[in-house]
């Protein structure tokens, strides 16, 4: 192997190495590849390769962070990780709260142009709403409406935190139990 | 354990190779002062603290923000998505039993990168014994479109999870780190705890070596 072809085997192990070459030696490398067939086959193998290990991996089960914490719940010695709220989800008591803010507060705030769209939306509700709202005056229907709203907000998030709870507890029950 | 090599990689990756009581890690935080890390309600480092306190959701934050980083990483280990996702389970559980032997003057991610990295360990040194080594993914998702070259590609891809994970573990692990996980020499030399030198000769070596058994495919 020629002096030259040494130095450029040099600059290509610090392209690796992700050093930048300097003006000169950059264009000193690229003049050598392009005389040096065999240099220029072994940049290209390095670049393939180079390219080929950045390669993403597949992504993670969704499931993994539940999992993770449901093994280290079952684990002895380790803190109760079973109580702790998913980030994120809507507990219980944050439904309720919402719902009795939305009770207090919108129905002096709606003006007519609110009430207006809300009695829109009341239209378009489903058959139990309809229903709901049927068996109350025109002037009440916005208030039955966020009544209503509160109510599927609570569900939601009673809902969420079931589920969650019924993961973790399904995972954990599916581990063999660990010593 | 198989060889001087894999045994000294283990020792070098050594996640409680410092061994301390519970009782140090009052005296480190003690030590650190003003000057050591930030210890904010986010960081790594109060978290771990309010962890040993017994704090449930500390623990939670931990592997929320870093169980993707351990899954790649053990992927990139073992090239196999359920054996990768058990292994990210297991370094976790590892890690937060192992916490009180954490040192509060290192950092937390390359901890528990060395405990990933020899759960991987032990995972593929258990493969060759019991000849379950071929059994990889195929899987990784592709760096740009190239429509024309995919199935070369897919054949290069595969060729490379099998040779990678027939180099020695001393030559495979730094490899990963800077290569495919894009760690600086820095990095690497704190997640295996050795000086950039050898980081540096141990990668110039691996990745000759990696590229004289592919060169049929490049």
């Amino acid at each position: 192997m020629s002096s030259s072809c040494l130095r450029a085997r040099g600059w290509m192990q610090r392209e690796l190495d992700r050093e930048m070459l300097s003006e000169g030696e950059a264009r000193a490398f690229q003049a050598h590849l392009a005389s040096c067939p065999d240099c220029a086959r072994t940049y290209r193998q390095w670049r393939t390769l180079a390219s080929l290990m950045r390669k993403s991996p597949p992504l993670p089960s969704a499931s993994l962070p539940g999992q993770i914490l449901a093994r280290a719940a079952s684990s002895p010695g380790l803190p109760d990780l079973s109580e702790v709220p998913v980030p994120g989800g809507l507990p219980l008591w944050l439904g309720l709260a919402v719902t009795g803010l939305a009770l207090a507060v919108l129905p002096v705030a709606l003006g007519p142009g609110l009430q207006a769209t809300l009695q829109a939306w009341t239209a378009a509700a489903t058959a139990l709403e309809t229903s709901a709202l049927s068996s109350v005056g025109s002037s009440a229907q916005p208030v039955v409406a966020v009544i209503l709203f509160g109510f599927a907000l609570t569900a939601s998030g009673a809902a969420w935190e079931l589920s969650r709870r019924f993961s973790l507890e399904s995972a954990r029950l599916a581990r063999p139990s660990r010593s | 354990m198989s060889g001087i090599a894999s045994q000294t990689c283990m020792l070098l990756l050594s996640g409680s190779g410092h061994p301390t009581h519970r009782g140090d890690s009052r005296a480190v935080t003690d030590m650190l002062g003003p000057a050591g890390p930030p210890a904010g309600a986010g960081d790594d480092t109060s978290l771990v603290l309010r962890a040993q306190e017994g704090d449930a959701s500390a623990l939670e934050t931990l592997v929320h923000r870093h169980y993707a980083a351990i899954y790649r990483l053990a992927y990139r280990m073992l090239h196999h998505q359920q054996d990768a996702e058990d292994a990210t389970q297991e370094t976790f559980v590892r890690a937060f039993r192992r916490l009180d032997t954490f040192r509060l003057g290192e950092r937390f991610s390359p901890w528990l990168y060395r405990i990933a990295l020899n759960r991987c360990i032990e995972v593929s040194r258990r493969r060759k014994t019991t000849g379950h080594d071929s059994a990889l993914d195929e899987s990784t998702v592709a760096a740009g479109v190239d429509p024309e070259g995919e199935v070369l590609e897919r054949e290069q891809s595969r060729a490379l999870n099998h040779r990678i994970q027939s180099l020695p573990e001393h030559y495979r692990v730094p490899l990963v780190l800077f290569h495919q996980e894009g760690m600086s020499y820095e990095e690497v030399a704190e997640v295996m705890r050795m000086p950039i030198n050898s980081v540096k000769s141990r990668l110039h070596r691996g990745r000759e070596l990696l590229r004289r058994s592919m060169e049929d495919l490049l």
